[in-house]
């Protein structure tokens, strides 16, 4: 699957007056009520706010895992309101990474076989796979635990292989749902750097939704969400 | 090799090996169930089929009579007037063996056969040249030694008899011996299946012994193929006068089949219910694991694998569970064919025709088809939940709240589907016409309409419960109800599939019992006379025994013995079709005994002992479109003749039905003059079991006569009714122990999912004791709910089943019988089934550490 390819000028993301509303009881709460947003190839954006303030949603119709009931979500030149399902689980399959606030390394599979599972869901397996998994791995710090699987980590360990998955198939865009949520302030601190050691370079994009305001210092890009709209944006560069 | 999606998909699963178990074993009993039935069904019909194929050898027609035997002097007719012909005299009479021992065991049936070893050459070319195992030739010493037989050395070795042995057997009513002379090697495989169970003779000694003096079983023939062949048996029927009429050979025994055919399909319908518990379990166990692994899914999703990858995913797995469960079905499946068809191959005996199988034959196309059902069924129970689990976007961690929420709004959806259903299978109940097929489809509609309402009723009768449980359990009997209703996803299925398979123990009982009743009453009405005199038959439907005239003679001038009725047993045939008929006197009491259900019993018997005029049964005026006013031609010693049917009355004597004639109709149109049954009536003050007694003081030596008395005739009536409804038993159980399976499958699931809330209730102090409880309770709930719904949905499908299925495949109307105690045991069962399905669950969460608990899964 490929999306339209883009020009390095224009953005990876744009979304323009996207709204998204809820089902509460009887009745719909709008969670996202009019976002604009454009994301630069190569960006680190944060997105701040208070729990229920939309953040995840916004991840959640950027990664073409749910839909906005008004408003337009490109992605990488892809159209996700028109898309249809296939097509932005393929887009999302080849062109983004998942990191997430309880990991969600896939149980019953050691942690070189789920480093292994975004590299063969692209066709990439084998053994140039394998060494870009084992490189990735011991970029992480976690060279020696390939056959471990996931029970058998602490929490941040679990985290770093999250972000080793996340990066292994070499996706344009990373998304980063609380990642360090579950962490203590030592291992959150540590995963972040990874993110930004291992992303800058390759000026892969990452959105990164995070309760901490530390983290924010490190991004290109400050968005704060509240009341269903992006109330500001602080730009670092 | 296997990817990533399926090897994280398949270790998950692997996870709960007993879900894995339970799940097969749930396949496994269904598809045992269906492969059982259907072997057993089969190797029977076929050992009947194999047996009259083998014997009619190259043969291509016959010359039978009408009715009964026919005279010899034919063979003699049809030789000089069509020498270039093959044709062979042939006596065939069935045959019990009356060797020591075997009085109380199953009944051993064998063919005696009577052959003219010079005929046969042309004709069963195996037959005339029969080599002893001695090495003697069997075939010149039958001729030269009056009742001697052979027999195969298989045959020989069953039976643990030996060459110079003497067999002593019933024929009829008599008893007989005959020595065995020696012991064929059969040559080829036709040879030897025409050989099993037959007992070889001379004809002449075959006449003598089955007390046929002059008479023949049948002549067969074999005609040229094709023009000349046609012309030959034209030629033939030309040439034949009544009774003599000339078949098709092969056709023989296809009449005596069908006979069975309802039967056999009431059978397999059982079977299918429990096949369709079966498949609501593997719907169950699949919802279940899909539900268990459903973040698994939600993140396999989140990284980019395809809505149809995943549904490939777990279809495969359904696909290794069917196969799995499917393998080990079949091998069960054969083992419980065998103690099937003892009771199958009983009732076939006891009803329909005599065939002595004792080797399950293992049909391909049987198990073919069982291993389909049983594969398509997990396919089928899987295919909802694959595309459930497909059909989520993938947010992380779909909640169980959001899940129950998403639940407890399809339950008015799954009302109005259930309507639906509910009009769809009346619709189908209603369409009088359309044979069975129908009928079968209205009763699946209605078992899934009752599975689409029963999240419904869950909900309500947990509602109606809670204060009932709160009130006897305080606080843990609350939470346990409206555990009930909170985890509904799980808890409906799995009530559907006890409270179906409960329904199915509720309608066959209510069934049988309705069945029981209408014939005890029938029986009542119909057994008028004391004492009853019949020569012994080896099946309802056989008419070659007949009462000695002296014996019939004797009897009428004993002390005590008021008036007699008289009955002859016969069969004849209506176009191409086999009837099985009786010629009747009657008395007025015996005239009480018939309920016309088209007629005025006034107006019928005036004319039936005047005019050429027969009543028929219910059942065979069902199965033949015959009704009051029409005319009925059946082949009689005169040829055929029309007999106008003067009405329709209720008989459960057989499921074939019945055409009855006067003696004065009978006289006229046959030239038989056997009795083969005698109602005896007593006069007044005289005991009909002590007459019966008496009267068995008049038997002819050497003979047998069944004397039995009213209350002893019915006793046995009832045991062969008992013996019919045996099988059902066995399918009760078998469909209760799916249910069992489905209901400790579905209790094992859900205490995965409450590990968490268990630990939680144990942080804060509940002891393991109360965990017990707790879940004794819901499980104890989860049973009562069932049960509840059985009721209603057993008395549907037995509604059904009388009503509609019996009437359409037997043709007999039934009067329902509703006894309240197969309600109670049904409901009863529903409980303990749940209560015993949920003592391991309860015993495992009462185990778990709270701090484990917590940690969940």
């Amino acid at each position: 699957m490929s999306a339209r390819a883009t020009q390095p000028s224009e953005p990876i993301v744009r979304l323009s007056r996207v709204v998204k509303h809820f089902r509460e009881g009887a009745g719909l709460r709008a969670v996202l009520d009019g976002v604009d947003l454009e994301l630069e190839r190569g960006e680190f954006a944060v997105v701040l706010g208070r729990s229920g303030s939309g953040k995840s949603t916004l991840l959640n119709l950027i990664s073409g895992i749910d839909l906005a009931d008004s408003g337009s979500v490109q992605v990488l030149g892809l159209e996700l309101g028109s898309a249809g399902e296939e097509r932005r689980t393929l887009l999302r399959r080849a062109h983004m990474g998942f990191i997430f606030q309880f990991f969600n390394l896939i149980p019953t599979l050691s942690v070189g076989e789920n480093l292994m599972f975004p590299l063969e869901l692209n066709g990439r397996g084998g053994a140039a796979g394998e060494r870009r998994a084992s490189e990735l791995l011991e970029r992480v710090g976690l060279a020696d635990r390939w056959g471990a699987f996931p029970d058998r980590l602490s929490g941040g360990e679990q985290q770093r292989v999250a972000v080793a998955r996340a990066l292994v198939h070499d996706p344009e865009l990373v998304l980063a749902d609380e990642p360090t949520g579950n962490l203590d302030d030592e291992s959150a601190a540590s995963v972040i750097a990874l993110l930004s050691q291992l992303l800058r370079p390759e000026r892969k994009t990452l959105i990164l939704v995070t309760h901490n305001p530390a983290f924010a210092e490190l991004a290109d890009r400050k968005l704060r969400l509240a009341h269903g709209a992006i109330e500001a944006q602080v730009i670092a560069r | 090799m296997i990817s990533l999606v399926a090897l994280s998909s398949l270790r998950s699963l692997l996870r709960h090996p007993w879900q894995i178990l339970l799940a097969v074993l749930g396949i496994a009993v269904g598809v045992a169930v269906v492969v059982g039935i259907d072997l057993a069904s089969a190797s029977s019909l076929r050992g009947f089929r194999l047996s009259t194929q083998a014997l009619v050898g190259d043969a291509t027609h016959e010359v039978r009579a009408s009715t009964g035997n026919l005279d010899e002097a034919w063979f003699a007719r049809l030789a000089l007037a069509h020498p270039e012909l093959a044709m062979a005299p042939v006596i065939e009479v069935a045959a019990l063996l009356a060797q020591p021992g075997t009085e109380t065991g199953p009944r051993r049936a064998l063919t005696v056969f009577g052959v003219d070893p010079f005929s046969e050459a042309r004709l069963r070319p195996w037959l005339s040249d029969l080599d002893g195992a001695d090495g003697t030739s069997g075939s010149l010493e039958l001729l030269t030694e009056p009742g001697s037989a052979l027999i195969s050395v298989d045959t020989a070795r069953e039976l643990r008899v030996a060459a110079g042995d003497t067999l002593r057997l019933r024929i009829g009513s008599r008893f007989q011996q005959v020595r065995l002379l020696g012991l064929i090697v059969p040559d080829g495989e036709r040879a030897r299946i025409a050989l099993d169970n037959l007992l070889v003779l001379d004809i002449a000694s075959a006449q003598e012994l089955c007390g046929m003096i002059g008479r023949l079983t049948r002549v067969d023939l074999a005609l040229p193929e094709g023009e000349a062949g046609a012309r030959a048996a034209h030629e033939l029927r030309a040439s034949l006068q009544p009774p003599a009429l000339l078949h098709v050979a092969s056709l023989r025994g296809r009449g005596l089949e069908q006979m069975s055919d309802a039967f056999r399909l009431n059978l397999r319908a059982l079977s299918l219910l429990a096949l369709l518990v079966g498949l609501f379990l593997v719907y169950n166990t699949m919802t279940f694991s899909v539900l268990q692994r459903r973040e698994l899914f939600a993140t396999l999703r989140t990284l980019g694998v395809t809505r149809a990858e995943v549904f490939r995913a777990i279809t495969a797995e359904a696909l290794w569970l069917g196969v799995v469960g499917t393998a080990l079905g079949l091998m069960l499946g054969t083992q419980l064919a065998r103690a099937l068809l003892v009771l199958i191959t009983r009732t076939m005996n006891d009803l329909y025709f005599v065939v002595a199988v004792r080797e399950v034959h293992l049909d391909a196309g049987s198990l073919l088809r069982a291993a389909a059902l049983g594969v398509g069924a997990t396919l089928l129970g899987a295919l909802l939940p694959a595309i459930e689990a497909t059909r989520e976007r993938p947010r992380l961690a779909l909640a169980v709240s959001s899940l129950e929420t998403k639940w407890s709004r399809l339950v008015p959806r799954l009302c109005a589907i259930a309507l639906l259903l509910f009009a769809l299978a009346l619709g189908l109940f209603a369409w009088q016409d359309a044979g069975l097929l129908p009928s079968f489809l209205g009763l699946l509609a209605l078992v899934l309409g009752f599975a689409a309402i029963s999240p419904a009723l869950t909900v309500a009768i947990a509602r109606l419960g809670a204060p009932i449980l709160g009130w006897r359990m305080g606080m843990f009997g609350r939470h346990a109800a409206r555990s009930v209703e909170s985890h509904l996803s799980r808890t409906a299925v799995a009530v559907a599939a006890l409270a179906l398979a409960i329904s199915a123990t509720v309608g066959m009982g209510v069934m049988v019992s309705s069945f029981r009743s209408t014939f005890l009453r029938w029986l009542e009405l119909s057994l008028e006379a004391d004492v009853y005199a019949s020569a012994p038959t080896l099946n309802s439907g056989a008419d070659n025994s007949m009462l000695d005239p002296a014996f019939i003679a004797a009897v009428r001038a004993a002390s005590g013995v008021r008036e007699l009725t008289t009955y002859r047993g016969f069969r004849t045939m209506a176009g191409e079709r086999p009837v099985q008929a009786a010629a009747i006197t009657l008395n007025a009491e015996r005239r009480k005994a018939f309920e016309f259900r088209d007629a005025d019993a006034q107006d019928v018997w005036p004319a039936f002992e005047t005019s050429q005029a027969v009543i028929v049964s219910e059942s065979f005026g069902y199965r033949n479109g015959i009704e009051r006013g029409q005319r009925l031609s059946l082949a009689t010693d005169r040829g055929a003749r029309d007999f106008e049917v003067l009405g329709t009355y209720s008989d459960f004597a057989s499921d074939q039905g019945f055409v009855l004639m006067s003696r004065e109709s009978y006289e006229r149109c046959f030239d038989d003059r056997g009795i083969s049954s005698l109602g005896i009536f007593a006069a007044a003050g005289v005991d009909s079991d002590e007459l019966a007694a008496r009267l068995q003081g008049l038997v002819p030596a050497q003979q047998q006569v069944q004397l039995r008395s009213n209350r002893v005739l019915r006793e046995a009536s009832i045991e062969v009714f008992e013996r019919t409804f045996e099988i059902t038993g066995v399918l009760r159980i078998l469909s209760t122990l799916v249910a069992f399976i489905g209901v400790l499958s579905a209790l094992l699931a859900l205490e995965l999912e409450r590990g968490r809330e268990i630990g939680m209730l144990r942080a804060q102090g509940v002891t393991p004791r109360e965990v017990r409880r707790l879940v004794l309770a819901e499980t104890g709930m989860l049973g009562t709910i069932a049960g509840l719904i059985a009721m209603p949905l057993g008395l549907a499908l037995a509604l059904v089943l009388i009503l509609v299925i019996n009437k359409r495949s037997f043709g007999w109307s039934l009067v329902i019988e509703l006894d309240p105690w197969v309600f109670a045991a049904a409901f009863a069962l529903a409980l303990v089934s749940a209560l015993l399905a949920g003592l391991w669950p309860a015993w495992r969460l009462s185990r778990v550490p709270p701090a484990l608990a917590l940690r969940g899964d």
